[in-house]
């Protein structure tokens, strides 16, 4: 029953698609040096850090494509459980560190710090670290989402919220005196659990566990937008007042979904971290949102799998075009956002629909 | 020296001018109030069903002098109507004379600045929010017909249906959950048996309304409220709205606001007249148009 409303025809794709490009990599990676196939762990991870991206995306795609929640901020989430995981990668170097402390991280060190602050506590334990990834971003959105469902904030006034949301807190772990390591941020990692970070192994694994906690969060959204939640989501999307008044508590619907949104992201934003070795304060930029947005609009929003494809290419496309024409990145994300919103208004997951009715003689 | 009164304090000291005993009475007991504390001030939001508001009679919706202003134009004003149980009511009135204004009153969408309005003797409505209000049997369709346009029509009723409607009941939920057959009829009677499965956004613009009240007949309200429900129909799709309306007189209580006169002409029992905020006229069809101040607000300027 609950099989067969999941697994339709794209998830089935998606999900497969997934997988097999997860198990080539790592089965890419893992062979020898001197073979033709093999990987490095640099583009292992590069392929890893997509993947977060695309977690990242996709919960995007569960707020603003079902609920029409447009989120200017969702860096901020993903920051969150990326800056958690930092913390327990500090305290991981232990001694190992420039200073040889082992109580202290460095940064704390060179600001003359002589304790770890409160909100460090258990930051050393990984179950509880686990814990807060998903629990950090889930309750900073619930305190976030709570006043502003509530007062029936919406459309572009939650918009602006949002990026002032990240915003501030940009400028927040800018600050030294904040306790995360300031502009620098965390980085300089060594192990996580003991294994060493830069390791085949560790890499290979933090791919892999991107891949699939990827195709877990797909699952999870694809169950709740399956459901009669899920309709209750598009009956607000497309029509709130008319939801309420068949006795829908909007502000609830939209925070639940706002909510599950943010553990996603920061789940994305913790794996991220050890792959890419270092979080700073530009996940809080409010640029960093906006290019994720836009990702899943030239996906195609209100699918979950576009998001996916729109994360993925245009991050591929960054890493290529940023080595290559660095000043001009931006630009050219703007003119691709603005020639796939003009001649391919579902994005590139509509793309398939969009040439059959091409070739049907349809106009669109 | 005497506390700042509100203004409808002001209002009623300003009334009782000539009669200087109930105005010195009423003078104490504000200043009484008034000199006690802020945080020790009793409540004086009325809580206890109105005095009209009997248990033997059959009053559904009471409405007594209800003030609504936007920016200080009065869109209702002191309006007083009440409604029995079972009743279809129609309610006519020139553009802008509040009609839509009195359906956000009643159903939580505008609170009114006086006035009370009750649910029966139980529900203070002016207590309830939308939501609240939905749950106690009020079901209300927009002027502007409104559906969920990328829905289905029978996830369009489904979503509706009477039940249990928190996120976590929603999430459980199967994808029809129960009263099948309450939804096949109501299919049958809003005459959408064949399009059960079309997006509700590509139906005519007179299956949407129909959709719309179908979307209440699926919460059983107790009282229905139609804002304008034949607008933009074709003659035969008002036909058969005429005849939907016979079918459901007697289960529910409807109230009904429109601007087509033979359509209240074919379904109304007993029609009120709106007329810039207040009711001008109460009756039946034949009463009200040979009502002279009817006349002359349909032809002109009237006061009421
Ligand atoms: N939200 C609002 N803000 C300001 N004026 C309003 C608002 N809603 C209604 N009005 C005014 O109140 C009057 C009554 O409106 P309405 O109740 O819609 O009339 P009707 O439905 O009878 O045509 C109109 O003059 C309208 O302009
Ligand atoms: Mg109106």
């Amino acid at each position: 029953m609950l099989r067969e409303r999941v697994f339709n025809t794209s998830t089935r794709l998606f999900t497969s698609c997934t997988a097999a490009f997860a198990a080539v990599i790592a089965f890419c990676a893992l062979m020898p040096e001197a073979s033709a196939v093999h990987l490095n762990n640099h583009v292992v991870s590069l392929l890893g850090k997509y993947l977060c991206f695309a977690l990242l995306a996709l919960s995007i795609d569960l707020v603003w494509g079902y609920l029409g929640i447009l989120s200017l901020g969702h860096g901020a989430f993903f920051g969150m459980g990326g800056y958690v995981m930092g913390m327990y990668l500090m305290r991981e170097i232990g001694n190992r560190g420039m200073y040889a402390n082992a109580e202290l991280p460095d940064f704390m060190v060179f600001l003359n710090w002589k304790e770890l602050p409160w909100y460090w506590t258990g930051s050393d334990s990984f179950p509880f670290v686990c814990l807060l990834i998903v629990a950090v971003p889930g309750l900073a959105a619930f305190v976030f989402g709570l006043p502003a469902f509530r007062s029936r904030v919406s459309g572009v006034y939650l918009s602006i919220i949002t990026q002032a949301m990240t915003f501030a807190l940009m400028l927040a772990f800018f600050r030294n005196e904040m306790g995360f390591g300031g502009n620098n941020g965390l980085t300089d990692f060594k192990s996580l659990l003991g294994a060493d970070i830069h390791s085949q192994g560790m890499v290979v694994t933090l791919f892999a566990l991107s891949a699939l906690a990827l195709i877990m969060a797909y699952l999870v959204c694809r169950v709740i937008t399956t459901s009669r939640l899920g309709r209750v989501f598009i009956a607000v999307r497309d029509a709130e007042s008319r939801a309420r008044f068949i006795g829908y508590r909007v502000e609830y619907v939209k925070l639940a979904a706002f909510v599950l949104s943010a553990c996603i992201a920061g789940i994305g934003g913790a794996l991220y971290v050890p792959q890419v070795g270092i979080i700073n304060p530009g996940v809080f930029s409010p640029l960093f949102s906006v290019e994720m947005v836009v990702c899943v609009a030239l996906g195609g929003r209100g699918r979950l799998y576009g998001a996916v494809i729109g994360a993925l290419a245009v991050n591929f496309i960054k890493t290529w075009f940023t080595t290559a024409f660095p000043d001009i990145w931006l630009f050219f994300l703007g003119a691709l956002f603005v020639l796939v919103t003009l001649f391919l208004p579902e994005g590139l997951a509509g793309l398939p629909t969009a040439l059959r009715r091409r070739l049907q003689g349809k106009t669109p | 020296m005497s506390p700042d009164f509100n203004p409808w304090e002001k209002d009623l000291l300003d009334s009782l001018e000539d009669n200087s005993d109930l105005k010195d009475n009423v003078l104490n007991l504000l200043e009484d109030y008034y000199s006690q504390p802020r945080g020790m001030r009793p409540s004086r939001r009325v809580s206890a069903p109105p005095k009209n508001l009997r248990a033997d009679n059959r009053i559904l919706l009471y409405l007594e002098n209800i003030s609504v202003s936007f920016d200080g134009f009065k869109a209702l004003n002191r309006l007083t109507m009440y409604v029995d149980e079972g009743e279809l009511r129609c309610i006519i009135g020139p553009n802008g004379a509040g009609k839509t204004t009195m359906m956000d009153v009643i159903t939580g969408k505008t609170r009114p600045d006086r006035g009370q309005a009750w649910f029966t003797r139980e529900h203070n409505l002016l207590r309830l929010d939308e939501v609240a209000i939905t749950q106690v049997g009020i079901g209300r369709k927009f002027q502007k017909p409104s559906v969920f346009e990328a829905l289905s029509v029978l996830h369009n009723l489904d979503l509706a249906a009477k039940g249990a409607k928190s996120v976590f009941a929603a999430l459980r939920a199967r994808s029809c959950a129960g009263e099948a057959a309450f939804l096949e009829q109501t299919l049958e009677r809003i005459n959408l048996q064949d399009n059960r499965d079309t997006a509700a956004g590509k139906l005519s613009h007179g299956q949407k309304q129909w959709l719309e009240i179908g979307m209440l007949l699926m919460q059983k309200p107790r009282l229905l409220l139609l804002d304008e429900p034949v607008a933009g129909m074709s003659p035969s799709e008002v036909d058969r709205t005429v005849d939907l309306l016979q079918d459901l007189e007697g289960e529910q209580s409807i109230i009904l606001v429109e601007h087509d006169m033979e359509f209240v002409r074919a379904v109304a029992r007993k029609v009120t007249v709106l007329h810039q905020g207040c009711v001008l006229a109460e009756g039946t069809m034949e009463e009200i148009q040979q009502n002279p101040a009817v006349v002359t607000a349909y032809l002109g300027e009237a006061q009421c």
